[in-house]
């Protein structure tokens, strides 16, 4: 199961995701991503509550990277060690902003 | 050390039918996704896939299948190669063996843009094992 609360402040919007993104809850985050973006300069993604991600989850931020790219930036906030360490193991610490 | 090196490939133990050279990690991750990854990391594949695709030129020999390989340049293509990051641990999951070569002698260049090479393939040599240098033996 997937929590998303979204905090939009002018061209900065915040998402805090809480409990599991895999296969089964990686695309609704991707829709809510996607529907939000538009007009926003600056995406942070609070993962202090994000207990898993799956390769599926892996791939929505690579979209949500991809998509921000040409609009503004995208980091990863208050990354809790799980997800870190399966971020270094597949190499994505390296590849996304992290805070 | 590997800054020493101008050019780097990430290939399999395989030999691809058209050139007899190791497979490139591209067409092995291709392969995999399609015949044994489990879904999710099938769409990660080709997710990472499409940014290449987005990034990276495809040559025209390699389009063309002729008898080349590709070797990142390592001056330019330090984005790229974080990206092939996620590849590698793919075929580590799957237990697919791969080799990092780091190289100044590509061989014959057919191609080249900003980020990568294409080389000729020669024909394999085959050469004699040589005699032990050990004077024991």
């Amino acid at each position: 199961m997937l929590k998303i609360e979204k905090q939009l402040t002018e061209k900065d919007l915040c998402i805090l995701l809480q409990g599991r993104l895999d296969s089964q809850t990686s695309p609704q985050l991707e829709k809510e991503i996607l529907d939000s973006i538009p007009g926003v300069e600056k995406l942070t993604l609070d993962m202090k509550e994000l207990e898993y991600i799956s390769s599926a989850g892996l791939r929505v931020l690579l979209v949500a990277m991809k998509a921000m790219k040409n609009q503004g930036e995208m980091k990863l906030v208050s990354v809790g060690e799980t997800v870190r360490d399966i971020l270094e193991v597949t190499g994505f610490a390296d590849i996304l902003t992290i805070e | 050390m590997e800054h020493d090196f101008r050019y780097v490939r990430f290939q399999g133990r395989e030999l691809a039918e058209n050139t007899l050279f190791p497979k490139g990690i591209f067409s092995i991750c291709h392969q995999l996704a399609n015949e044994k990854m489990d879904e999710e990391d099938a769409a990660l594949f080709f997710e990472i896939d499409k940014w290449f695709s987005e990034e990276l030129p495809w040559p025209g020999p390699c389009k063309r299948q002729e008898r080349v390989v590709c070797f990142f340049k390592t001056e330019n293509t330090e984005e790229m190669i974080k990206m092939v990051r996620p590849m590698m641990w793919l075929l580590e999951k799957y237990n697919h063996p791969y080799y990092v070569v780091f190289t100044n002698t590509p061989g014959e260049i057919v191609y080249e843009d900003r980020w990568q090479v294409c080389c000729k393939v020669e024909d394999p040599e085959i050469v004699a094992v040589q005699p032990s240098w050990s004077p024991k033996d």
